[in-house]
Parts: structure tokens; sequence; C-alpha cells
């Protein structure tokens, strides 16, 4: 009868749920690693004493007790394929409100509206002026989460990082290492000869080939 | 698993046992499930008799029960119950992650749901809170074995997607109510050999799960009423 812990167990589905509310990941992760290389495009110093992570689609994960507790989120995509739930670009010149707006139709429609906004305010991104948004949901034992998403595009990117936690305990405790990390931003590659530093990578855009394997699964 | 036992001054001498929640799915047409309250209902009073003549038997503490708590303290203790689920699933995730660093956070053991449930549970007065958390789900014949991540996925969210055969989850876990710091926990998953809903079967896996328990008196203590 014992199958004590013994099994295997997917994580990928709730990884990607938190990655759909930053709005910038696929349905599902791919399982396999992808033989890209990165493409950096910013640099970030993730908490100290998390675990750190990256998914299929380049992006970075981290959480200090696991992903069914707190997860952060660091993407970034071409500014053409920034919201990609609802179609929409990041044009040039978009105002930090305008960009906050589109974010918040993108995360409403890629989880059924079933997140409230509570804030949404502007703020600073590395040397960019973006937004930051924070978000209301429960879980399906009525535990209240709350998700923060900051994003700041220019010319060709959108940069994104979200932070997502249940407010009971863990979310205060862990929102100042996680505003620390989002302080810590820089656009561009590591300089060399200096460490500490994570990529932000571009993500990888799913081909119809792996959207369809989603839908599948 | 449970905190390793340079980190624990006293092992607890009372156990506040928090309201077992059991869930009994049950099929519906169309490969839909919902929530069989009664067997529900049946299934979390099982597993609070049994659990706590397990306890007497085995003399590990002495149980104290709920009763002494106001409906909002038993209302904010259930938000600790899935807060509780939220730890579980991780460390059941991390001690089958392929990645070391995961592996070796759950050998290091020092999770906490927070000091907040001091507060909650003082009228208890309580040396830790045990809590029992389970899904089962009654199934049409002939259908496969649901996979193990579904059911955690599904006593997680409370949500499913594909209902497969009778499997059932069930988890013990137990958490200082000084600091809210995690003690121990054990939890079983099986196929459609472990029903919840069957008295026997409850009282077959706490047992096995109970047996895992890190301070359970020596047997000449016991013999000695100690």
């Amino acid at each position: 009868m014992a199958n004590r812990y013994r099994r295997g167990f997917s994580a990928l589905c709730v990884i990607a749920g938190f990655a759909v509310i930053a709005g910038c990941a696929q349905t599902q992760p791919r399982k396999a690693p992808a033989p890209t290389p990165l493409e950096p495009v910013g640099r970030i110093r993730t908490p100290e004493g998390w675990v750190q992570e990256r998914n299929a689609y380049h992006q970075l994960l981290a959480s200090r007790d696991g992903y069914f507790v707190q997860t952060i989120f660091v993407g970034a995509r071409i500014n053409s394929d920034a919201f990609p739930a609802i179609k929409k670009s990041a044009e040039p010149g978009m105002l930090p409100s305008q960009l906050a707006e589109l974010q918040i139709a993108n995360v409403k429609t890629a989880s059924g509206e079933k997140l409230e906004v509570v804030e949404d305010e502007p703020a600073e991104l590395g040397d960019l002026s973006g937004y930051r948004l924070q978000f209301r949901s429960f879980d399906g034992r009525g535990l209240e989460f709350r998700t923060i998403v900051y994003g700041a595009a220019d010319e060709r990117y959108i940069y994104r990082m979200s932070y997502n936690a249940p407010m009971l305990y863990f979310f205060d405790r862990d929102l100042p290492a996680f505003e620390a990390m989002v302080k810590s931003f820089q656009r561009g590659p590591i300089p060399p000869g200096e460490s500490g530093w994570a990529i932000v990578s571009l993500d990888l855009i799913p081909t119809e080939k792996d959207k369809e394997k989603e839908k599948k699964k | 698993m449970a905190v390793p036992p340079e980190r624990v001054k006293s092992p607890p001498h009372t156990v506040l046992l928090v309201q077992p929640e059991v869930i009994v799915k049950q099929l519906t047409t169309g490969d839909l499930e919902e929530t069989a309250q009664d067997w529900s209902r049946e299934a979390s009073e099982n597993a609070a008799r049994l659990m706590r003549a397990l306890v007497k038997k085995s003399s590990a503490f002495e149980v104290v029960d709920d009763g002494v708590l106001t409906p909002t303290e038993k209302a904010s203790l259930q938000q600790y119950s899935a807060l509780y689920v939220r730890l579980m699933t991780s460390i059941a995730v991390s001690r089958e992650s392929k990645n070391p660093v995961w592996r070796n956070r759950v050998a290091r053991f020092d999770y906490t749901v927070g000091p907040g449930i001091n507060g909650v549970a003082a009228r208890a007065n309580a040396d830790a809170a045990l809590f029992i958390v389970g899904m089962d789900h009654v199934s049409s014949a002939g259908r496969s074995a649901r996979a193990a991540g579904g059911i955690l996925l599904g006593i997680l969210t409370g949500v499913y997607r594909l209902p497969k055969a009778g499997t059932a989850f069930l988890s013990l876990g137990m958490v200082d109510l000084r600091s809210g710091d995690l003690l121990w926990v054990s939890g079983d998953y099986g196929g459609g050999a472990m029903n919840l809903r069957k008295e026997k079967d409850m009282n077959k896996v706490l047992s096995e799960l109970f047996e895992s328990y890190p301070w359970q008196p020596k047997s000449a203590d016991k013999d000695n009423g100690k």
C-alpha cells in the first residue's frame, strides 16, 4: 500500500501558473532543457540562500522553501511579443501606466480573471520607468496569496520580475529579499570579472509545435 | 522526516490535534469530481478518533482537543493547515527533485509556518499542533490509478483535471506552537489499495505514518507508565 513520498511529482503546472502571472511565460515549461544558449539582456543579484534555477524557457526562478511556498520569476521578452495572452506589443514610447494596463489584461486573460488587482503604481526598474502591480488570489484551500509584478520596457525589450507568496507569514517575511533583488537590476550583460550576478535572459518563445504539444498534455 | 535532534530542546508533551481535513472526492458523469461532504466528514472524524487512540496507546504525548478554541481561532488554524499543505507539498517535491540543492534543503529541515500560530492556539496551552490532511476519491470500476503528482496537486488546489481510479494520500505533520517550526512530517500515497473511507485502512495508514514519529517513548518508559 505504501508509496511514501517515493513517486515523482511534477511541480511544473504550479510553476507555470506563477509564470503566467508574471506575464512572461508559456502555459507549461518544457521538461527537457533547451539546448540554445542564454541571451543575456540584464543582470540581477538573487536573494542569498535561495535556490536559483532556470527553466527550459531561460527564465530565472528562485525560491527559499519551495515553489509551492514562494516563487520569484525573472524574464525578458522582445517588445513585439510582450503580452502573449492578449497578443499585444509593448510599443516604444508607451507610458508605464499603459504598459501596466496591458500587463493586467494579460494576467487576467491568462489566469481566467481569478486575480484581483490591489495595487497599481509607477516604479523604477534599473534605469527604466515602469510599473509595480500587486495581485491577490486564493488557492483551493482558501489560503490568500499575493503576487508582485514589476515591469519596464526599453526600445527593444520588456523586463519583468515577479514574486508570489502566501499572505500568512511568508509574503511579508520574504518581500524585502525580492525588493532588494529588484533594486539590483541592471540592463546589459555581466561586466567581465564581476561575480555574484545572475543573468537576465531573453525568454525562449515556444514554436507552434511546442504549443501543440502543451495543449495535448 | 523531522527536524534534526539538536534543534529540539524537549519533545512535545501536549499536542493540539487540529481538526483533520480528509477530502473524499466522488466521480460524477462526464469525468468531473465533486467533494462528497458526508464521506469527507466521516473520514476526517475517523482520522481524529483513530489518531487519538494511536497516541494514547503509544504514550508519545497527550492530545489536547481543539474544543477549547473559539470559532475564529479554529478558522485561523485551518489557514495554518492550508499553509502546512503548501510546506508538506514543497518537501515532497524537493525530496524527489533532480536538483541536489533542493534535496539538501529538505535535509536541513528548517521549515516554519511562522510564530503567529502561537497566538492563534494559545488557549490550547499545548506544545505543538498536529495536522492531518488527506484526500481520497471514489472511483468507477476499471479506471487506472491516478498519478501521485495529480493527487498532491489535488490536495493543494482542490482541483482535479482527469479523475482516475481510487488512490489516496494522507499526511501527518507536527508544528511547534512556540516557534511555528515544522518538527516532523510524514506522508503516504497509495494505489487503489488505500481507501481512507474504511476505518481499517485509515488506521493502518495512520499507524504506518506514526511509526516515523521521532520521539516515540521507549518500551521501558511505556511499561513504567512514564
